[in-house]
């Protein structure tokens, strides 16, 4: 199933904040596109970066992984990457890892801008 | 005339009879030589006439014989081209007999008498007897040479159209001999033996297409040896009937002058033939050379592909032959893999040269991306390659690119190059591009062959690594007084990221490991490998559950990369009180049964390998619960919880749950077969794409002890679905 399942990334940049939407399946196959998309911003030097899950269907735990490869660089400069808009399901594979206590998990979009620094 | 084949008689006959043949023709000569030093003075008898003539007959049938075996027997060990060869060095004996027999025919017709009649002295009848011998043995040897080459060439007209040729001329002769030995030879026969000779002669040879099919180097030598061929024998001819030869071969064997006279003809005829042959197809040799290289080099191919799987070694001899075929200076074979041009087998040319090639980038898209087969007869004149035939350093002034395919999509490109311009010509380009679909194949069978040795040899280290990791895991489950334990583990491919263990704690109680290395395949199988050896380092000196996690993290963090996690639940049963105490690293919940009730029991903690152990232990909760008879723990990994049906639902916690809550959920194996069940139920024809691994604990009380059985009842009185509650209320935070 995975092998068949696509990811797309549509990315909206503000003035001071990046913002990926995910759309499909995050899974080992799909996590180095994610991969490159965020590493692509940290190199250039985006550290706010906002990912919106709204249309993310699955994640695994390869796609989990992704995110832990970049947050600590992204912290030690002064952004982050806040993430937002989960289903459910996917905010109960987020949780039961514990990541709700490593990264700023808001319910919606507007919440999740907010909490940037300004 | 099968019967002559004596190769067929019984070895031991052949053996014998042979030499003795051998012997009974020399005999015969000798008697005859003899013969004629006793009569010669005093002349002949029609007796003494017949017994000579007998003898000569004789010596010359064996030798006749003789010579038809050492040509079948050259025959034999020749075929298809080398004919050409065989047929050469026949005339060229042809040649010499015919100039020995010119210069014996003068000797002879020097020492015969004036008056035409028999020799007149001793010394003359010894000449006649040795020179008509060797002509004797040189008209049968050419008759048995005929007949060989209609053996080989084997076309049945032929052999049928000789036979008839053999069987009149040896009709002729014998009445000829008959003839003569009465005194009165007729001029008619000699007149129409010949005449029929002739006609079936030249019926038989008025082909001679194997003459088309030799190279132009063999022509030009079949042309000079057969024009020679055809003076000499025709001299021979015109010789003998010149002189009073006839006279000194009728004396030796009565109608042999007819027979040599014949077979001179014939020859003439042959060698005439043959030469008027290899002038008309001389034209067309370069043309025929030029199929006979070709088919050479398929052949030569055809060989090698069934033989080679080295591709290497194919595109060497691919470049080798293809050079050779155009004549060419050079030649190599271009392949492309991703964004790399692999320059392979270069022959007569180096890679730096053709990487300078390269460097005029009009070359790459004219040439290494060309979509059919071209040639460029003057690089100096193309449009676009004008600056590379035209620099002082230029090695290649024509060339030749046929690209190689393999279904539809180019695997490479095959070039031929020469340092001159118009090298080439259409022909070599068309001889190049029938080579090419035998090319492609060869390489992509090599490439195939290759592909798939490799495949074999991964897919043969994986059942080892299989292997290895199923050792990882606890090949029995110890056995602990009151508790019921079993343990499932699949993997979706040959090894995976899934974990259980079982150790023993310092204090002698039970430790359950269940975990999950994130992703899958080879690389979660390493981290699981790591895993283990962090869990049997760290099991003696630890005290629980949750300590256990923090200590393995602390291990591992760091030291794994940081997209990598592993979940890890950790479960402590000890007995009196027996209880169960759970610590959670990131993992699927455990689903608890208490008193014919369940829960999902979750408590806190992140995945090990995420975070540094300061957070990760200040994250992490640990949940304490006694138990009673019948109560039961399963654990699992996603691949059970998150395992799809077609419309790609989850199975979710709900069929665990009510595995937990049936009554026939008794014993650990019945809880897992049930499990089972349920999965595969869920999955219906879907693969499992997750690697599935479950473990379950029913806690059957010691019932050596049933006082403290009861005494555990106690105190649990909780409502069945409210463990969670309960769990809340047991954790102990620290």
């Amino acid at each position: 199933m995975s092998m068949t399942t696509k990811l797309t990334i549509e990315h909206q940049k503000d003035t001071s904040i990046d913002k990926l939407y995910l759309h499909g399946y995050l899974d080992m196959h799909t996590a180095p596109q994610l991969e490159s998309s965020l590493d692509n911003l940290i190199k250039t030097g985006r550290h706010n970066i906002l990912v919106n899950f709204r249309g993310l269907d699955y994640i695994s735990s390869a796609g989990l992984g992704v995110f832990m490869v970049f947050i600590e660089d992204v912290r030690l400069n002064g952004g982050d990457i806040k993430l937002t808009e989960m289903k459910p399901k996917i905010f109960t594979v987020f949780d039961l890892l514990g990541f709700p206590m490593l990264f700023d998990i808001s319910e919606n979009e507007i919440d999740a801008l907010a909490k940037f620094a300004p | 005339m099968n019967f002559l084949d004596f190769t067929n008689y019984p070895q031991k006959l052949s053996a014998y009879l042979l030499p003795m043949l051998r012997v009974a023709g020399a005999l015969a000569f000798i008697f005859r030589v003899m013969l004629d030093i006793a009569f010669v003075s005093t002349g002949y008898t029609d007796v003494e006439r017949v017994i000579t003539s007998s003898l000569s007959l004789m010596a010359a049938a064996i030798a006749g014989y003789f010579y038809y075996r050492y040509e079948c027997d050259n025959i034999a060990e020749k075929n298809g081209k080398e004919f050409s060869e065989f047929i050469s060095a026949r005339l060229k004996s042809v040649i010499y007999i015919s100039l020995i027999i010119i210069l014996g025919t003068i000797l002879a017709g020097m020492v015969t008498l004036a008056n035409h009649t028999l020799p007149a002295n001793v010394f003359s009848a010894i000449i006649y007897d040795i020179v008509a011998a060797c002509i004797v043995f040189a008209s049968f040897s050419l008759f048995s040479l005929h007949y060989c080459v209609t053996q080989l060439r084997r076309h049945p007209k032929t052999l049928v159209l000789t036979k008839i040729m053999l069987i009149g001329v040896g009709a002729a002769l014998v009445l000829q001999f008959l003839l003569s030995l009465s005194g009165k030879p007729s001029t008619m026969l000699d007149v129409s033996a010949t005449a029929y000779l002739l006609v079936v002669g030249l019926l038989n040879i008025r082909k001679m297409q194997w003459v088309d099919a030799l190279t132009s180097r063999e022509k030009r030598r079949l042309l000079g040896l057969g024009t020679a061929g055809c003076i000499t024998t025709f001299s021979v001819w015109i010789t003998i009937q010149a002189t009073d030869f006839d006279i000194a071969l009728d004396f030796f064997l009565p109608s042999l002058y007819l027979f040599f006279k014949i077979s001179s003809l014939l020859a003439s005829v042959y060698c005439g033939r043959l030469a008027f042959a290899s002038l008309m197809a001389l034209p067309t040799a370069r043309v025929v050379d030029r199929r006979n290289s070709e088919v050479d080099s398929l052949t030569y191919l055809n060989r090698i592909v069934a033989e080679t799987i080295d591709v290497e070694k194919l595109t060497e001899i691919v470049t080798e032959r293809a050079r050779h075929v155009c004549n060419a200076s050079a030649a190599w074979i271009e392949m492309r893999s991703e964004q790399e041009r692999i320059i392979a087998a270069p022959i007569g040319i180096s890679h730096g040269q053709i990487e300078w090639l390269h460097i005029n980038s009009d070359f790459d898209s004219v040439v290494s991306n060309c979509s059919e087969s071209f040639l460029i007869e003057s690089l100096e004149e193309h449009p676009q390659l004008a600056p590379l035939g035209s620099s002082a350093a230029a090695f290649v002034k024509s060339l030749i690119a046929i690209p190689l395919l393999s279904g539809n999509s180019r695997i490479g490109t095959l070039i031929v190059v020469k340092p001159e311009s118009y090298g080439f010509e259409y022909d070599d380009m068309r001889l190049l591009a029938a080579f090419r679909d035998n090319v492609s194949i060869a390489l992509e069978n090599a490439r195939l062959l290759h592909d798939s040795m490799q495949n074999e040899r991964i897919r043969r280290e994986m059942v080892v690594a299989h292997a290895i990791q199923q050792r990882l895991l606890p090949q029995q489950i110890p056995s602990v007084n009151g508790f019921d334990i079993a343990a499932m583990s699949h993997p979706a491919y040959e090894v995976g990221g899934d974990y259980y263990d079982m150790v023993k704690l310092c204090d002698g109680s039970l430790c359950i490991l269940i975990g999950d290395v994130s992703g899958k395949g080879i690389p979660a199988a390493f981290y699981m490998a790591q895993l283990k050896g962090a869990v049997l380092a760290l099991a003696c000196e630890v005290t629980g559950a949750r300590d256990f996690l923090m200590r393995i993290n602390a291990t591992l963090f760091g030291s794994i990369e940081r997209q990598i996690y592993i979940t890890l639940q950790c479960v402590v049963l000890r007995e009196n009180p027996a209880s169960i105490t759970i610590a959670r690293a990131g993992h699927m919940p455990a689903l608890i049964k208490q008193h014919g009730g369940v829960a999902v029991v979750t408590p806190k903690g992140m995945g090990i390998g995420l975070v540094s152990p300061q957070l990760f232990n200040r994250a992490l909760e640990e949940f304490s619960m006694p138990l009673t008879f019948g109560d039961a723990c399963l654990l699992f990994t996603d691949g059970i919880s998150e395992s799809r049906n077609q419309n790609s639902d989850e199975l979710g916690y709900e069929p665990l749950l009510n595995v937990l809550r049936s009554p026939a959920a008794d014993s650990a194996t019945s809880i897992l077969k049930a499990v089972e069940d349920a999965v595969a139920h869920h999955a219906g024809c879907i693969e499992q794409h997750d690697d599935i691994t479950a473990l379950a604990i029913v806690y059957k009380g010691n019932t050596s002890k049933v006082l403290i059985e009861h005494d555990l009842d106690a105190p649990v009185s909780a409502k069945s679905e409210n463990i969670l509650q309960i769990a809340a209320s047991t954790l102990h935070i620290i």
